[in-house]
């Protein structure tokens, strides 16, 4: 076997097992996000029991997105909490600011618009995500064209007065 | 050119309606009315009339169109004035479509006495000896004594070409030597040996000492009533070679011993040795000059046999090899012409050069030596160098290839033209110049037969033989096929006949300037005005060079003949001009500058059409801007390249910012929804 072939392999084993320990690392992140999500409950479920309520109840859209979103930068994960928690905030709000904070938890959690409003918001930043990028596309397709179509007819001028493309 | 017509006559020798052509706007030519009698043998002759001075007889000579006549010495032999001489009234060109279209026409007087030798041209009545030495004799001494001054060599000395000028014979004046080249109507009898052996057209303008051999030939000719010795060409020459011209011709004459003195005198195959005017004078006077001593020319012991015939010089060897070149290869590799050289004629130094010529003499003996035209003729030059130039047929004496050359081009003999072009390329007149360096007329040949040497080999516009034959012969009308049928004889009727040739609605599609035209303008225009117009075509754009180039020219023309406006040749030329307009890169640049040629056209100036299509300013402003519009035409397509590579990206561009976008926005929700909860809960 020559040096070359066995230089490649080398890089070709070195690159899985890069790979594997990237997937270590998820693993590792995933799990310690679970404990510290559990432990987190726990805490809430010990202290503040209406807020754990409201909160693990209302944010479950925002979990569900952690576990599916693995692209770079976990945009969707980010948009869906940040919408979520602006559905979940005004809620904590309401135990905030009355003193019977279980029975009001009940309360608000027996309400289908509560729900409505909490899960209706992390909906909608899902949606944002998947119709923005068509959205944008137009809007590109626009700016772009009618760029596109100022520089062409600049060239075709110059190509024009000057012969460019035609001789020499 | 004027044209003929007819129109009613002005004076009673004239019929109404009758051909009339007008020289100069003085003298009416009536062309029905030849005279026969006063023909040169080159021109015919017709009644004329002086509008200007009606008393005076005149006549006119219309030259053949076909025939070099010594157009550029008209003005020089006009201006000599004497009373010996044929008066030259005026000269110039007609268009005779009778006498073939495009003739010099001489205008002269008319002598009342006719010719001397009645209207024959051959045998006439022996003139007493003192009729020659009283009448004849003093005026042709007076004509050449005019002449040569000038420095004009009349070369045309026959008795045929004597006039009286009265009726009563006492007065003689000598013809015109115009309406044909130098020494080309002499009978072979009337040149000195070595022109003799020159084909008649290239026989050369020659010396003063050459008009006194024809003068002395003239008087031998009149006292014995015939042109002597008028047999064969061939045999004359030879005896003239071995025996002497004066031993030839005069032995036998019946004339006193004092005639027989002046005829000795002049018939000197020497020229150094032959009497001159004075000499002449000297003996007319009654004074006896020294009595010419014979000495006969160097000939060898015994003669060598060439074809049978005994020649005992080297130039009689010249000669006949000239006349049968088949024989005179075989002649050449006998190694018998060694031996005659060496032993006989003994000239060690003329034997050692023609081995020169031939090369290696063992392989000459061993029949390996091709003995080529060019080696012929460099034999029978250093067998005579004196002699004429032999190539091919031709036998042209250097001074005597204008005429040669000129007379081969208006024949349209295309095979003589090339014969001379290889001469001239051979430089075989400069192998006959070798070794006389001291002479100054020698020197100046050498360096004229350089240049056309180079002009000849060079094939440049404005070189070639059609160079050699317009430096050769100053008089010759420019040949190009495009102004043939004007008479152009110098600048001002180039661009003339060029601007009417132009005429029309439709442009002619070649080049104005073709190789006749380059070469005549390069032989007739001043050296500093061609570097000006070359200046010009050498600012020209790349592919312009050369329709700026003759446009340059011919502008230069315009401005030096001071010829006014030439809308046509402007327009013609405008119309070749592409290359130059197409040399700016803008096409806005490119409609302004065709707009504004299109007004220096209308107004037929070349030198403005010039100025606007070769503004090296403009140029100059038009490359800069076209560097700047390169490098913006540059970035505009690499901008159109990244703009369709984000067009052609969208779709991930788009996914990827809009879920960045999404997040953003999902943030700013956030934070609004938080500052309203708290401020709206009062906290």
């Amino acid at each position: 076997m020559n040096r070359g072939v066995r230089m490649g392999m080398q890089a070709r084993q070195q690159a899985i097992e890069a790979v594997a320990a990237q997937q270590r690392v998820a693993r590792l992140r995933t799990a310690v996000a679970m404990i510290m999500l559990s432990a987190a409950g726990a805490m809430l479920a010990i202290f503040a029991l209406p807020v754990f309520l409201i909160v693990f109840g209302g944010m479950l859209p925002t979990m569900v997105a952690y576990f599916l979103d693995e692209q770079p930068g976990r945009y969707l994960f980010r948009a869906v909490a940040a919408m979520n928690l602006a559905g979940v905030v005004p809620f904590l709000e309401v135990l905030w600011r009355r003193d019977d904070g279980l029975s009001a938890a009940l309360e608000k959690v027996g309400d289908l618009n509560t729900w409505f409003v909490m899960y209706g918001a992390a909906g909608a930043a899902w949606l944002l995500v998947y119709l923005l990028p068509s959205f944008i596309i137009v809007v590109q397709d626009a700016l772009l064209g009618a760029r596109l179509a100022r520089l062409e007819a600049a060239r075709q001028t110059l190509a024009d007065e000057w012969g460019f493309g035609d001789r020499r | 050119m004027a044209k003929t017509e007819g129109r009613p006559g002005l004076n009673a020798g004239l019929e109404p309606q009758r051909a009339v052509a007008v020289l100069e706007g003085r003298f009416e030519i009536d062309l029905a009315r030849r005279l026969m009698t006063l023909d040169s043998p080159q021109a015919m002759a017709f009644a004329a009339y002086d509008i200007q001075n009606p008393h005076t007889a005149t006549y006119v000579l219309v030259c053949r169109p076909d025939m070099p006549g010594r157009t550029a010495e008209i003005d020089k032999v006009m201006a000599v004035d004497n009373a010996s001489l044929s008066n030259i009234l005026a000269a110039g060109y007609l268009d005779i479509p009778e006498c073939g279209g495009g003739n010099f026409v001489l205008a002269l007087e008319r002598p009342a006495g006719g010719r001397l030798t009645g209207n024959s041209r051959g045998a006439h009545e022996p003139f007493n000896e003192d009729v020659i030495r009283e009448v004849v004799l003093p005026a042709l001494l007076n004509a050449l004594a005019a002449l040569h001054e000038k420095r004009i060599v009349h070369r045309a000395i026959r008795p045929d070409n004597l006039f009286f000028t009265d009726s009563g014979h006492t007065q003689v004046v000598l013809g015109e030597c115009i309406s044909a080249p130098p020494g080309f109507d002499q009978p072979a009898a009337f040149e000195p040996i070595e022109r003799a052996m020159a084909l008649p057209v290239g026989r050369g303008d020659g010396k003063p000492a050459c008009d006194m051999y024809a003068l002395g030939v003239t008087l031998l000719s009149l006292l014995q009533g015939d042109i002597p010795r008028a047999e064969k060409h061939s045999d004359l020459l030879h005896d003239r070679i071995d025996r002497g011209s004066y031993a030839t011709l005069a032995s036998a004459v019946l004339c006193t011993d004092a005639m027989r003195e002046l005829l000795a005198g002049l018939l000197f195959d020497d020229p150094g040795m032959r009497w001159t005017i004075e000499d002449v004078r000297t003996w007319l006077g009654g004074r006896r000059s020294s009595p010419p001593v014979f000495r006969r020319s160097r000939s060898g012991m015994r003669p060598f046999l060439f074809l049978g015939r005994e020649c005992y010089s080297p130039r009689a060897i010249a000669y006949g090899f000239s006349e049968n070149v088949e024989a005179a290869r075989l002649a050449v590799r006998d190694e018998r012409l060694g031996n005659w050289l060496r032993r006989s004629y003994n000239d060690l130094d003329l034997s050692d050069a023609f081995f020169d010529i031939l090369g290696d003499p063992v392989e000459l003996a061993a029949g390996r030596v091709l003995v080529d035209d060019e080696m012929l003729a460099k034999v029978c030059l250093t067998f005579d160098p004196q002699g004429p130039v032999r190539f091919q047929g031709q036998a042209i004496m250097l001074d005597g290839f204008g005429p040669a050359l000129s007379d081969a081009v208006l024949k349209g003999a295309d095979d003589t033209v090339k014969t001379i072009t290889d001469i001239l390329v051979l430089g075989l007149p400069l192998w006959t110049l070798r070794g006389n360096v001291e002479n100054t007329a020698s020197q100046q040949f050498r360096t004229a037969f350089r240049a056309f040497q180079g002009f000849a080999r060079d094939t440049q516009p404005g070189t070639g033989i059609e160079r050699c034959l317009y430096e050769l012969d100053l008089g010759m009308l420019c040949q190009s096929p495009m102004v043939r049928s004007a008479v152009v004889q110098n600048l001002g009727d180039l661009v003339k006949a060029l601007n009417a040739m132009a005429r029309g609605s439709e442009q002619p599609k070649q080049r104005p300037v073709d190789v006749h035209i380059a070469a005549f303008v390069a032989s007739r225009m001043p050296v500093n005005q061609q570097q000006k117009a070359r200046a010009a075509s050498d600012r020209a754009a790349a592919g312009s060079a050369q329709c700026i180039g003759d446009l340059a020219l011919l502008a230069m023309i315009q401005k030096s003949a001071e010829v006014g406006p030439l809308r046509n040749l402007a327009s013609w030329l405008a119309s070749r001009l592409e290359p130059a307009l197409h040399a700016y890169y803008s096409q806005a640049r490119r409609k302004r500058i065709a707009a504004t040629l299109k007004k220096a056209v209308s107004g037929g100036d070349l030198s403005s059409v010039l100025a606007v299509i070769n503004d090296s300013r403009e140029r100059i402003a038009d490359r800069r801007e076209y560097g700047a519009a390169a490098s913006q035409y540059a970035s505009v397509s690499n901008e159109i390249v990244r703009a369709q590579y984000a067009l052609a990206m969208r779709q991930s561009l788009a996914v990827s910012s809009a879920r960045r976008v999404a997040a953003g926005i999902a943030a700013i929700v956030l934070l609004v929804v938080c500052v309203v909860t708290v401020t709206g809960s009062g906290l």
